[in-house]
């Protein structure tokens, strides 16, 4: 298991284009992808689950990948995180 | 002539694996392709209906839990006991409104039943601020569905006619 935090910087936070964006990669994956924010962790790979933690411009997030390929997997999603999600 | 009356309130909502998602809003159906939203429009949030609304309260599509109701109120998420997860986002690019224009109804967690008031909406304004009132309405977890289909009809009424009917995978 490995995980990184970090602050999102895309100015409508994890809303439905950024929050598909990153179910898509999460889903490309097959470990398991763990977005925290706060006390509250969520599947990465749905949707409504990343949608529900309501993550806001300058809001710290933790994501957590768990299984065979979750070196790789941690690096693509917070590439993709740190990019601003094409916002 | 024999007239049935309509059940409205106890839709079977398991029958054969199918599982009927009713409008949660009345109003014209709009293909999600012509929806004026690539993320909906291109299928990356799921797949779906589009509603342009006429009525102005938002109710659950299904029986199940209210998993996600934003704080700005322009889009609820509902999960169904078969773990089917449904959201209604209304309008384009509303998250920029800042909850102006819409009014919980219902509290984050909580159950919900077909047509449980979910957001009411104050059209008139949105009709002015939001980029668009077309409200998606998408299965957000395709993994657990097999068969989508999409009503025929071309105005729908909330809490009475059918959107989508859902073909669950067997597990």
């Amino acid at each position: 298991m490995v995980e990184k935090t970090l602050t999102i910087t895309n100015k409508s936070g994890l809303h439905a284009r950024p929050a598909a964006l990153l179910v898509k990669e999460a889903g490309r994956h097959t470990c398991q992808v763990t977005l925290r924010k706060g006390d509250k962790e969520v599947d990465a790979k749905s949707i409504l689950g990343v949608m529900s933690l309501a993550v806001a411009a300058g809001d710290a997030v933790t994501i957590r990948t768990d299984g065979p390929d979750e070196a790789e997997a941690l690096a693509a999603v917070v590439q993709l995180l740190e990019s601003g999600l094409g916002e | 002539m024999v007239f049935w009356k309509r059940k409205t309130d106890t839709v079977e909502t398991t029958d054969g694996g199918w599982l009927t998602l009713l409008a949660p809003l009345s109003g014209r159906v709009v293909r999600l392709e012509d929806v004026p939203d690539p993320v909906f429009a291109q299928r990356m949030v799921g797949d779906g209906a589009a509603i342009d609304p006429t009525s102005d309260t938002v109710v659950s599509p299904m029986d199940g839990t209210l998993t996600n109701l934003f704080p700005t109120a322009h889009a609820a998420g509902v999960t169904a006991a078969s773990g089917l997860e449904v959201l209604v986002h209304v309008g384009v690019d509303t998250v920029e409104l800042k909850g102006q224009g819409f009014t919980p109804e219902a509290s984050q967690g909580q159950t919900v039943t077909v047509g449980t008031p979910l957001i009411r909406l104050d059209l008139e304004t949105l009709r002015n601020t939001a980029k668009s009132v077309i409200t998606p309405v998408v299965v957000t977890n395709p993994a657990l569905v097999e068969t989508l289909e999409v009503t025929q009809q071309d105005v729908v009424e909330a809490g009475r006619d059918w959107l989508l009917r859902v073909k669950l995978r067997r597990a």
